[in-house]
């Protein structure tokens, strides 16, 4: 994605709120921010949650005062009782585990009778054993139910619920256990009340084992009590009998790592006094506030002091650890709720997106209905129509003008071209011209459209010739040719000649 | 809604939520975008038809230009065609003032019949031609015969001369005896032309 990955471990003891904002990064995982706060009051009583909504309020409002911007985040379990413990699997159990699982745990008889939250995951047999093993971490499903549901109300989306001091184990895997190769390792975790025990025998855990207060005789286990400090003295003594007895190696020492949230200045040194041989047990005590020197996002010179649970609970969510020990009790409801939450906001916003696209599309043709109505207003087509109509009938009315015009234009020409329309005068001067001294006119007469005849008396045959050779050249005449000729015997030499003459128009 | 949602299975929540946006989508494309392609379709419609509307009329008012320059080509053919005929009372003027003309080339009359013929030979025509006539009979020299033909055809309008005849006067070997028939076409409503 284009922003970084982050997470937000939220660490919940008995009085503290723990907040670790982790981000991945190309080097590995630094942290971000971390914030502490108070549990409010009555919100969680013996080990429970009594008020999730109270507390998830406070959550949220720690994150947001020191603006952690959280994408998901992990939560420490708070839950009593709480089961913890490492079953060998027969056999039979063959793929089915989780069903093995479940008959197990109902035989547990802290366990409550309703609901729980359940969750397992195989763990590395110790060398020359067979069996395989399982860690199994179960709970009542409604303390993880109720507060990972107001958290994600309260939009912190819990992705993972797992114990604690797992998360410690965790937060200080690489640094701690992935070093100790070629040794064994027992932390003893008092937290929220109750102390855990995690034995790792050549980095593979061994034992898991949780001592809650006896009822009746304390509330909660806590390194202020000289009372639980002897208990808890007790308590590791018992663990380190069992190592020494099932110790692979007589000669092995194992290390012994307690981390605990110390009242006093001097709780340590009272601790170590309980035991005799102190100094050669090889013990290590380490407070809570000082847990997180063993953590990867440790900086010697932070001012910053995460818990180191709280930072183990958002490595689970980043790519920082290598540790294989995976449990989350988010119960199924839940991540089935957020999944069906997820699928419902998708579609929703399929939805949305839809009809936002469909209000775009349908503005779009809006304003293009609006630009086409305003043409259409105008009744361009009806206009076009009645405007066709009007040229049509100016055509027809134009194509009766022209029949007309053209009947009367052919009138008039008939009538003019039925007529030769003969120049008289040209007519006239052109013969008088042709005309030889020899040659007298008698008569001048049109004969029909084009032609005259000439009707003449000349002393000789020749002087009549050169009369019709000079007609012939003259301008109004066509032809002129000799058509009678006659002698008259009272007019002395002289003949009668008719010349026929055609004229031109 | 979100809790029976969780409790059915996921493919069928699915389905049923695809299946629901699927129908909003459909619903909302006939009531929001459906109405407005229908009406824009239409419009295209429309807007085609104006088109073909509008090359209908180019290519009428096209032939209605090309009809208007014809009937204007003809009309000029007919003005000038009917310039050279009389109208009513140019042919009454021309007819009248014969006598005078002749007298002005020396010519004497000795006779003149007038006369009138409908020569309207088409019938579907709207133009009423009739055909003047003048018979004359004058007398006169050779020269001044030909300068009073000259004058009587010396018009715009048409006159012809037909059934010319011309000889000697039997008693006057020097005076000419013209017979002609003078012919002048008159349209009666000669108005009526742009």
């Amino acid at each position: 994605m284009f922003c970084a990955k982050t997470s937000l471990g939220i660490d919940i003891s008995h009085d503290r709120i723990n907040l670790a904002l982790l981000k991945q990064t190309k080097n590995g995982v630094s942290l971000l921010k971390t914030a502490t706060g108070a549990v409010p009051d009555g919100a969680i009583k013996d080990g429970n949650i009594e008020d999730a909504p109270a507390l998830a309020k406070a959550i949220k409002k720690l994150a947001s005062q020191n603006r952690m911007h959280v994408q998901r985040s992990a939560l420490s379990l708070v839950a009593n009782p709480m089961l913890m413990q490492i079953l060998d699997l027969p056999k039979k159990a063959g793929g089915n585990v989780r069903q093995f699982v479940r008959d197990e745990i109902k035989h547990c008889a802290i366990l409550p009778s309703g609901q729980l939250a359940l969750d397992f995951c195989g763990i590395q047999t110790p060398f020359k054993q067979t069996t395989r093993r399982t860690l199994v971490v179960a709970a009542d499903s409604q303390q993880t139910t109720h507060i990972a549901h107001e958290l994600n109300r309260a939009g912190l989306n819990v992705e993972s619920i797992e114990p604690a001091s797992l998360a410690y184990i965790r937060a200080c895997y690489a640094k701690t256990i992935a070093q100790a190769i070629d040794q064994d390792l027992l932390f003893v975790i008092v937290h929220g009340g109750i102390i855990t025990f995690y034995l790792f025998r050549k980095q593979v855990l061994d034992l898991v084992r949780i001592k809650r207060p006896e009822p009746g005789k304390c509330q909660q286990c806590t390194m202020e009590s000289e009372r639980c400090r002897i208990c808890l003295a007790d308590e590791i003594n018992t663990v380190l009998q069992f190592y020494e007895m099932e110790a692979f190696d007589k000669g092995d020492k194992c290390q012994v790592k307690l981390i605990a949230q110390m009242g006093g200045d001097d709780a340590g040194e009272n601790i170590e006094s309980l035991w005799p041989n102190a100094e050669t047990m090889n013990l290590e005590i380490t407070t809570l506030e000082k847990a997180y020197l063993d953590t990867p996002v440790a900086q010697a010179n932070s001012r910053d002091k995460p818990s180191a649970i709280a930072v183990g609970l958002a490595l689970k969510l980043l790519d920082g650890s290598n540790m294989d020990l995976n449990i989350n009790l988010l119960s199924s409801e839940v991540a089935q709720a957020k999944a069906a939450q997820k699928e419902l906001l998708l579609i929703a916003n399929a939805g949305v997106v839809i009809i936002v696209s469909m209000i775009f599309v349908a503005g779009l043709l809006g304003s293009k209905t609006k630009e086409t109505s305003k043409i259409m207003q105008g009744e361009k087509c009806t206009h076009l129509a009645r405007k066709t109509q009007v040229l049509l009938n100016e055509q027809n009315w134009l194509d009766r003008q022209i029949g007309d015009v053209s009947k009367t234009l052919d009138c008039i020409d008939n009538i003019l071209k039925s007529d030769s329309h003969l120049n008289w005068s040209g007519i006239l001067e052109d013969i008088r011209g042709a005309i030889p001294s020899g040659v007298r006119i008698t008569k001048l007469s049109g004969m029909g459209a084009s032609k005259l005849r000439l009707e003449c008396r000349a002393l000789s045959p020749s002087d009549v010739r050169l009369f019709i050779e000079m007609l012939n050249k003259c301008e109004h005449m066509g032809t002129a040719s000799l058509a009678q000729t006659k002698t008259d015997d009272k007019a002395g030499s002289s003949a009668k000649y008719d010349i026929d003459c055609s004229l031109i128009p | 809604m979100l809790e029976s949602l969780t409790k059915s299975s996921r493919s069928s929540r699915n389905v049923m939520l695809v299946a629901l946006v699927l129908i909003g989508a459909v619903a909302a494309y006939n009531w929001i975008i459906a109405p407005h392609l229908n009406y824009l379709q239409a419009a295209q419609k429309y807007e085609l038809t104006a088109e073909n509307h509008a090359k209908a009329n180019k290519i009428v008012s096209d032939k209605v230009e090309a009809k208007k320059k014809e009937l204007a080509q003809l009309w000029e053919r007919v003005e000038q065609a009917s310039s050279r005929l009389f109208d009513p009372q140019s042919a009454d003027k021309f007819f009248s003032g014969i006598q005078t003309v002749a007298q002005g080339e020396n010519c004497r009359i000795y006779s003149s019949q007038f006369s009138k013929t409908d020569h309207t030979s088409n019938a579907a025509s709207s133009q009423n031609v009739v055909l003047h006539t003048a018979s004359l009979e004058i007398a006169g020299s050779y020269g001044d015969l030909a300068a009073l033909m000259d004058k009587l055809q010396d018009c715009p309008q048409q006159v012809n001369i037909d059934l010319l005849k011309i000889e000697s006067a039997k008693d006057d070997c020097d005076l000419l005896i013209c017979e002609a028939v003078v012919k002048a076409y008159v349209i009666e409503d000669k108005e009526i032309f742009p």
